[in-house]
């Protein structure tokens, strides 16, 4: 078979995966954030809807959902900017599935003779792409916040997106000792050196873990930084005035931005794909096949993430909001001096 | 194959999605737009229009927000390197450091950042 | 041959959306597009094999700079009075004879002259920009590299007395 149809159907099947795992993200997601809430505050939570007689703990109530939200009349404001009031959602989805799409899930497999790595996008930049991209979300949001032509969505929007700038320093200084220890940018390597567990970022670089931990829940504006969407001052937030479907699509978009942090996460500070204390090398050798070690790998990731997607929900019903000028002191006055100091100790510590 | 490729097909497929959806609920969803429904969402507050000057805080943020992206990315382009530069590489980047690090200083003085 | 369809591809959206940026009237719709501009352009810096200019024109120029622009454009909203003036119709005739125009022009130049390859462009195709780019910056430019501290100490400094407000003038 020619190589670039090959590749190209690798690429599609690839894309299909991250497509079924972006797309079923809101729906789990907002399952498991309605039944913790409920379980953390003594409450039911949805636990009706379900299949003939099967309750199923009420995991169906999110397909009702989706549907509902299909179903729902779309009002579109009289003095909207109809193009981008139409365009924001997308606009904030496309950054977020292309740096879903750069993450490296997994070592790569062997099929037909071919080196199948498991990462879409892979640039030799690096994670770089994925905070380039990732700060390209900010247009999704502020374009829907002035099309929508409602003060309240504009100071929404606009208190998001200088959050998310604010935020995006301490998060790319802080992956820096990153790249001093494992010197490489690219994803895969970075995992691959982190073979032994003693090896990981957490234990390497504790303070930069700390600093993107924060920085993470900022970025996506999730509790308790959720100010964008402040409910008591600003009714939603930049997405008052959308329904039905392009409220999905923002959801959508906002659990995939989570999930791809997450998982960098797990793949900077925690050993990615690699099984706690089983170097990957050494789990090829005990199973004895190079594809089903690959495909342990990816299962630990996603065990990783959702470890951090379930730290997400835990903390929102744990924490109250933080007020605009806190925040804007937690980021410009702790955590950037914070982590230029953690860059430069690490640097003098890596040379001693 | 380009790396580049796969970028392509996902931002089709993104627009693909985001389209089907607005598509579906276009189609499935019932419309009766009232003169109510179609202004601005303001929790009862009299209609008023967006002309609303915002704070030039937010200004500041992002300008500031520029200088010190270009200085993470010239961090990260040292620390690519930092191996194989050793101190001759730490020493520079002190001095840059230091140089930025006036301005911060400067930044917090003069109070630019005090959301109040 | 890809390259060239990528090329031409890149080519084309870069020229009409330069030409809606300039003739459209609203603001912020000017900025947009300007952002789409810059985010295709790095995609001809990626086609060149400059992957990390390509990523850093993102960063900083489609995530940063036009960011600020954006703030500005919602801080001031000047455009609210603004109502798209002029026939319509007339105006769309106008813009895309104008793009067309431009692109053939411009194929038509490109098809005159000796046909660049990517090697007569970047001498050497670098397996790892960054690396290299480090190298050289940090090794054979170390004084434009210290010098540009002192501009960004300059840009804050300008910035935050651009922004203060009179009456502080007194105290600081």
């Amino acid at each position: 078979m020619d190589l670039f149809y090959f590749e190209l159907m690798a690429a599609v099947v690839k894309m299909c995966v991250i497509l079924a795992m972006a797309l079923q993200l809101p729906p789990i997601m907002v399952w498991i954030e309605r039944r913790a809430g409920a379980f953390m505050q003594r409450r039911k939570g949805p636990n009706r809807v379900g299949l003939f007689k099967w309750r199923l703990w009420g995991l169906l109530q999110s397909l009702v959902d989706t549907i509902k939200l299909i179903f729902k009349e779309e009002s579109v404001p009289e003095d909207a900017d109809k193009v981008f009031f139409h365009l924001a959602p997308v606009l904030s989805l496309i950054p977020a599935l292309l740096a879903l799409s750069a993450l490296s899930f997994g070592n790569y497999i062997i099929l037909f003779d071919h080196e199948i790595p498991l990462q879409l996008i892979n640039l030799n930049v690096g994670f770089l792409f994925i905070l380039g991209i990732s700060g390209m979300g900010i247009y999704g949001i502020v374009l829907a916040g002035w099309a929508s032509s409602n003060k309240f969505s504009l100071l929404g929007s606009l208190r998001a997106s200088a959050q998310m700038v604010s935020y995006e320093i301490p998060m790319g200084l802080s992956l820096i000792p990153i790249v001093l220890i494992y010197n490489s940018l690219e994803l895969g390597s970075i995992v691959e050196a982190q073979a032994n567990t003693w090896q990981w970022g957490i234990f390497l670089a504790p303070i930069s873990f700390f600093i993107f931990l924060i920085t993470m829940f900022a970025e996506t504006n999730r509790a308790p930084f959720d100010l964008a969407e402040s409910e008591s001052e600003l009714i939603a937030g930049f997405h008052t005035e959308f329904g039905s479907s392009k409220f999905a699509l923002f959801y959508l978009a906002e659990y995939v931005n989570m999930f791809t942090l997450a998982t960098l996460c797990s793949i900077l500070f925690f050993g990615g794909w690699q099984v706690p204390f089983i170097p990957h090398l050494k789990l090829i050798e005990l199973l004895g096949s190079h594809n089903l070690a690959s495909f342990i790998g990816f299962v630990t990731l996603l065990l990783k993430s959702a470890f951090f997607m379930w730290l997400y929900v835990w903390v929102r019903w744990t924490l109250p909001r933080f007020r605009y000028d806190q925040l804007m002191k937690l980021g410009w006055k702790f955590l950037i001096p914070l982590s230029l100091g953690n860059v430069f100790v690490t640097s003098l510590i890596l040379m001693m | 194959m380009s790396p580049y490729l796969p970028i392509l097909l996902i931002i089709l497929i993104a627009l693909v999605i985001g389209g089907a959806m607005s598509a579906l609920a276009h189609f499935c969803g019932p419309r009766n737009q009232t003169a109510a429904k179609k202004e601005p969402f303001e929790c009862g507050v009299p209609n008023s229009s967006r002309r609303e000057k915002m704070s030039v805080k937010f200004y500041l943020t992002s300008i500031l927000f520029i200088l010190f992206d270009i200085e993470t990315v010239f961090l990260y382009l040292w620390a690519r390197v930092f191996k194989t530069l050793g101190w001759f590489g730490v020493a520079e980047i002190f001095v840059f450091l230091l140089i930025l690090v006036v301005g911060y200083v400067y930044v917090l003085r003069s109070k630019a950042l005090d959301w109040d | 041959m890809g390259e060239a369809i990528s090329f031409y591809f890149l080519a084309s959206i870069l020229t009409v959306l330069s030409i809606a940026v300039v003739t459209v009237q609203k603001p912020v719709v000017a900025v947009a597009l300007l952002v789409f501009n810059l985010f295709f352009l790095a995609g001809v810096y990626a086609l060149l094999g400059a992957h990390f200019i390509a990523v850093i024109q993102v960063i900083i120029y489609a995530g940063a700079i036009l960011v600020l622009f954006m703030f500005v454009i919602m801080i001031l909203n000047p455009d609210m009075d603004l109502k798209e003036t002029g026939d319509k119709g007339k105006k769309f005739i106008l813009f895309s004879a104008v793009s067309v125009g431009f692109l053939f022009f411009s194929f038509k130049m490109f098809e005159q002259m000796a046909p660049l390859t990517k090697e007569d462009i970047v001498s050497e195709i670098l397996e790892d920009n960054t690396y290299e780019i480090g190298l050289q910056l940090f090794e054979d430019y170390i004084w434009p590299f210290e010098l540009a501290s002192l501009l960004i100490l300059l840009g804050i400094v300008s910035a935050i007395l651009i922004s203060r407000k009179p009456s502080q003038n007194k105290s600081v």
